[in-house]
């Protein structure tokens, strides 16, 4: 069978049952499944859950059930791929660059099809689509992958753009300038010509991150997401552009329509991935023709902002990215990691540091590869990436600022960051060179104070199970 | 009013006139090609002409 969304939760269910929460209590869509992220987060913990009997915003029970929390946990994650959870950058970084056509199937033989709704039938309100926080005007679709495709080569592009379900039959859709969405969007209109979208939201986890890869302009998404799935994504038709533009066979649901030229309507406020709800802005609007679904489709609501939209939809990518664009200049590029707490906007980088300017360059060579990217942190290989008190000790005790720090202003600025200049969207991006620096002579030890140590045969003879039991260990208080 | 980071520039604060919630929106709102839009209120869900807003800030 096909990779897809319910193969994926076979799969979970299987090897790991103690990851998903099937919520069976009834729980609203509007508010109250993100406030239950929330509490989960505020514990550190990330289950995927599974919410059998959501409540619309009628106050009725959905005929649908909804998942989420799917892609919020970097161990999970990275176990669907089969990787070490530390090692992302360089095995992702690899897997990213795996293509696999897909392959086109009958409407016969795709599950998406089992539902056509189509005109006045349409009513997106009776799936269960969440509102997350209290300005967004209403229900947001974020785990939908908006599909155009170039009306001059016929070349198809997919990507996650939130759209706010306005009515039955209309959504907003705020695709970024830069987005090759919006390219696409605006040569149709250029054209004289309302543009053509297909939203198909669902599917294996694998898939939704490889759709997500960073690719050039026009170029399809469907191979690098059967690369990420390890197997051809299985493609069908649309119902209203027929083989002008495929959706995935396997998908929970797709919506058609068009984005009519030049048509803008108020949208927003929106509570985005940064953590911030960013203003209302004008944006193009989608007027869905056709719906189709699987009976018993499941909604697939990412939770925007939160461990979910962040983890594997981002941070994963921006991952690779920057280690298959830095590792050719700094060869002593170790690792890279884009932390859940920076929102996209950092990434530590890990050198061997056998010479000096290499935290710098590094710096200087990480900053092109996501214009999101606002600053980097250098560290040293006996540091623990993944551990951010580790990087907070190395900027106190491995940087002075008048000499580690790179500053670019004037640069390209993320547009949902609040602290960035109106208008043009320019910033200040950088980083710190958090490194001591390297040994005089190779072999030789650092001209730098040493660090604190237990001497090794120590510490590997102490044991705190030897000294008390499991369950007090448990009980231990933290601190931070 | 004094604006102490350039970026919060970006926003207009307005007051919803039906409901008199204060919220924010683009400064895009105020250039020539979507000067016609209606704004919507997140809290009462009404729209309404901002030159009908008791109060703007940050233009």
């Amino acid at each position: 069978m096909a990779e897809n969304l319910r193969t994926y939760l076979a799969w979970l269910e299987q090897k790991r049952p103690e990851y998903l929460v099937r919520i069976k209590k009834p729980i609203r869509a509007k508010y109250e499944i993100t406030a239950l992220q929330r509490k989960l987060h505020s514990i550190n913990k990330y289950p995927v859950i599974m919410v059998e009997k959501p409540i619309l915003d009628n106050g009725k029970e959905s005929s649908y059930s909804l998942i989420t929390n799917m892609t919020s946990s970097r161990d999970l994650c990275a176990e669907i791929l089969g990787m070490d959870p530390h090692r992302v950058a360089m095995e992702y970084s690899a897997l990213q660059a795996k293509r696999l056509t897909p392959a086109k199937v009958a409407k016969k033989d795709a599950p998406i099809k089992e539902v056509v709704e189509k005109g006045k039938d349409v009513n997106l309100l009776k799936f269960p689509i969440m509102t997350h926080n209290f300005l967004d005007p209403g229900p947001y679709i974020g785990g939908g992958f908006v599909s155009t495709y170039d009306p001059d080569t016929g070349i198809d592009n997919c990507g996650l753009q939130r759209m706010w379900v306005k009515a039955p039959q209309r959504t907003g859709l705020w695709a970024l300038p830069a987005s090759h969405n919006w390219a696409n969007i605006t040569k149709w209109w250029a054209r004289g010509e309302d543009c053509p979208v297909a939203v198909w939201i669902g599917h294996h986890p694998a898939g939704l991150s490889g759709a997500q890869s960073k690719l050039g302009h026009p170029e399809s998404h469907y191979a690098s997401m059967g690369g990420v799935l390890g197997e051809p994504v299985r493609l069908v038709p649309t119902e209203t552009f027929g083989d002008k533009l495929y959706v995935p066979a396997d998908a929970e649901i797709v919506i058609e329509g068009y984005i009519p030229k030049d048509h803008y309507e108020t949208e927003g406020p929106f509570g985005e991935y940064t953590g911030y709800t960013g203003g209302q802005r004008p944006c193009p609007v989608i007027d869905v023709v056709c719906v189709t679904h699987r009976k018993d489709a499941i909604y697939h609501g990412v939770g925007v902002g939160q461990a979910d939209h962040l983890v594997f939809m981002g941070n994963f990518t921006m991952e690779a990215r920057i280690y298959t664009s830095v590792k050719p200049i700094i060869p002593e590029l170790l690792n890279v990691y884009v932390p859940m707490s920076g929102a996209r906007n950092h990434a530590y980088l890990q050198v061997r540091k056998t010479r000096p300017g290499i935290g710098k360059e590094a710096i200087m060579a990480a900053l092109p590869t996501d214009f999101r990217l606002k600053h980097i942190i250098v560290v040293d290989e006996d540091v623990d990436l993944f551990d951010e008190r580790e990087i907070l000790w190395s900027i106190a005790y491995r940087s002075q600022w008048d000499k580690d720090l790179v500053i670019v202003t004037g640069a390209i600025g993320g547009p949902c960051d609040p602290s960035v200049s109106a208008g043009a969207l320019i910033g200040t991006r950088g980083g710190i060179d958090a490194t001591p620096p390297p040994p005089i002579e190779p072999g030789l030890p650092r001209y730098y104070s040493m660090r604190n140590k237990t001497p090794d045969d120590v510490a590997a003879r102490i044991k705190v199970e030897d000294y008390t039991d499991s369950a007090q260990i448990q009980k231990f208080p933290g601190s931070y | 009013m004094i604006i102490e980071k350039v970026g919060t520039s970006k926003d207009i604060w307005v007051t919803c006139p039906h409901c008199r919630q204060l919220y924010y929106v683009e400064r895009s709102f105020w250039e020539p090609t979507f000067n016609h839009l209606l704004l919507y209120c997140p809290f009462c869900h009404k729209e309404f002409d901002k030159k009908d807003s008791p109060k703007v800030w940050g233009l």
